[in-house]
């Protein structure tokens, strides 16, 4: 009895702790801008309102914003993907070539990110990259910020599927190739959208390249920035309230996904 | 269906020998059981055979094609893997088809073979579920249908009934025994119980450390070890071994002594000194014949119902005594026919000795 209330009272804490801000920023996000610095601050809005939606809505800098965001993030994927899948799959079968990827990928997560974006930006300059109207230059940048996340995520979810599998379907006749294609990566689904996820979030939400190699064409996050910079807090949650709802979507549509079992029955 | 045959096949891993000079014939059709404790190397040569490594050095040939620089999809060799290795996401029909969409065998015919052996092994009415929904029995069987369905030149099974209850793996012997005979398939079977290769191998290979140690018949195997570690891995339980110098006309255990008759004195004179002499366990009886004499410490009987076992000893040796039924009256002395030992060299190959 008292366990219960005690798991029930640490669960509504956590809860609490998650939802809060949430709540904060969908409240902002209908606040009038002018009682945004009222004081003492409101719990609710007095005058709740949609002007600040509408407004973003009637702005040309969110639409572009938000296109900008989904391609950027949607070929981040894609390409991460494509780079890590072969890589981590040979580092879950091969350790002499997992062991010195490991590390090299450890020590790329080591540089801040924003210490990065400057050389990068210069460089991006250059080769005519910089604040490209499709953020190829981003792209690139945020490919490059995920590819260890993917790997580590792959590769786990490799390791977890019994090389015999592979073995196996050599033995019956197919190529070390086709026994990865037909055998592996359909068992591998589940950490494929994990990585997706992730992935997808990472470059969604990253602020620091995207704040430094694109300067008029700017995603939603360096676009927030600004709003909340230049003193619109409502602008600002709205486009919060805004960057929410792909990774609502996203988590609902492969939770089922990431916790399914697909192994079990190939053994004993 | 062809015969198989290893030539001085040599597997090195670093400094760590996997498998060492082995050669092997394998005739069209027959099993050949692989025994021996683990890390002997039969596992490397099931893994040599079926392609998932190279040989150092050495030829493996399969009817009249040499298949040690093929890679696996190329070798028409089959195998059952330890843990079965099925497809989870695949039926058990398609983890059957398997092998056949790899070979590109047109659907009809590919229905027909699946329906085949999924009748032989009695798999029809699972043919639609996936293998999370099977026993061990059923894995299993599934496993053996998805390696025969192609009718492979040379089948491979690693320890196929480790993983089965003791209950189920009797029958599964027989069954397996069966079906390789009806389809006459040539098969290695790698096992590391002496019961299993006995009774399934038409030959059985005996391996330690890499090497094979004996090539025979289940029957020269147990009657005839080549060495004294053969000797000492087959039987339960396995042979006595009793270290004892020969002298002439007589062996000397310690202090005690036991005549040989001439017959024997002659095949063992080359060998004056140290020796190793092999009794089994079932050689002694009650029935008073001249021969190697154990004192019996009858508090030491262990009745397991078809046999009782009993440990005495001869001079400073202990020997363990196998007595059939169950004995309550045990004779205090029991003695063994000299026909009935085995001897061996002292040193460390323990190579048998004296046979006529």
């Amino acid at each position: 009895m008292r366990r219960a209330l005690f798991i029930g009272l640490a669960g509504a804490g956590l809860a609490a702790v998650i939802l809060l801000p949430l709540g904060l920023i969908l409240k902002q996000a209908v606040t009038p801008e002018a009682e945004s610095f009222a004081w003492p601050p409101t719990w609710l809005p007095h005058a709740p309102t949609l002007a600040n939606l509408r407004e973003l809505f009637g702005s040309v800098e969110l639409p572009d914003g938000l296109r900008l965001s989904l391609l950027v993030a949607t070929l981040t994927v894609l390409s991460t993907l494509a780079l890590t899948l072969p890589a981590a799959w040979l580092a879950a079968r091969a350790p002499t070539v997992g062991r010195p990827l490991d590390a090299l990928l450890v020590i790329a997560r080591l540089f801040p990110s924003i210490a990065l974006a400057v050389p990068m930006a210069v460089l991006f300059v250059r080769i005519d990259l910089y604040n490209s109207p499709a953020a190829l230059g981003l792209w690139i940048a945020h490919t490059l910020l995920a590819v260890p996340f993917a790997f580590f995520v792959l590769r786990t979810g490799f390791r977890r599927i019994p090389v015999e599998l592979e073995e196996a379907a050599q033995l019956d006749g197919a190529t070390r190739l086709g026994a990865a294609l037909r055998v592996t990566l359909p068992l591998a689904w589940p950490s494929l959208a994990a990585a997706a996820l992730l992935v997808f979030l990472v470059s969604w939400d990253e602020f620091a390249y995207a704040l430094i190699l694109q300067v008029t064409n700017r995603p939603l996050p360096p676009l927030l920035y600004y709003f909340a910079a230049f003193g619109y807090p409502g602008m600002a949650s709205a486009v919060a309230a805004i960057m929410l709802g792909p990774a609502v979507v996203i988590i609902i549509l492969l939770a089922p996904a990431i916790r399914s079992g697909g192994l079990t029955g190939s053994g004993r | 269906m062809a015969a198989a045959q290893f030539e001085h096949v040599c597997k090195r891993f670093g400094d760590v020998v996997g498998l060492d000079d082995f050669c092997l014939r394998i005739g069209d059709g027959e099993l050949v059981s692989v025994l021996g404790p683990s890390g002997c190397g039969k596992s490397t040569l099931l893994r040599l055979t079926a392609g998932l490594d190279r040989p150092t050095s050495g030829t493996i040939r399969v009817g009249d094609r040499r298949i040690d620089d093929l890679p696996p999809h190329q070798r028409d060799v089959a195998m059952v893997f330890q843990s079965y290795a099925l497809y989870p996401h695949m039926s058990v029909r398609d983890n059957i088809e398997f092998p056949l969409r790899m070979r590109r065998v047109p659907s009809s015919a590919r229905r027909a073979r699946t329906a085949h052996i999924a009748g032989a092994l009695d798999l029809i009415p699972l043919l639609d579920r996936r293998p999370a929904a099977l026993s061990g029995g059923q894995r299993q069987r599934v496993a053996l249908a998805r390696a025969l369905v192609r009718e492979p030149a040379l089948f491979l099974l690693d320890e196929p009934l480790s993983n089965l209850d003791a209950r189920l793996r009797l029958g599964v012997r027989h069954y397996i025994r069966a079906l390789q005979r009806q389809l006459h398939v040539t098969t290695i079977y790698v096992t590391h119980d002496q019961g299993e290769a006995l009774t399934l191998g038409d030959h059985v290979v005996v391996m330690r450390d890499g090497r094979v140690q004996q090539v025979d018949t289940p029957a020269a195997i147990y009657e005839r070890p080549a060495n004294a570690f053969v000797a000492g891995f087959i039987g339960t339980p396995p042979m006595n071994l009793l270290s004892a110098t020969c002298a002439g006309d007589a062996l000397l255990f310690g202090e005690h002594r036991v005549a040989l008759a001439p017959s024997h004195s002659v095949r063992l004179r080359a060998h004056t000194g140290a020796l190793l002499v092999g009794v089994r366990p079932e050689a002694f009886t009650n029935g008073g014949v001249d021969g190697l004499e154990a004192v019996i410490d009858p508090s030491t009987s262990e009745i397991l119902g078809s046999e009782t076992l009993v440990r005495g000893t001869i001079g400073r040796e202990t020997v363990t005594v196998r007595l059939p039924g169950i004995v309550r009256d045990i004779p205090r002395r029991l003695s063994a026919p000299l026909e009935a030992l085995h001897y061996f060299t002292a040193d460390e190959a323990g190579a048998r000795l004296g046979d006529p």
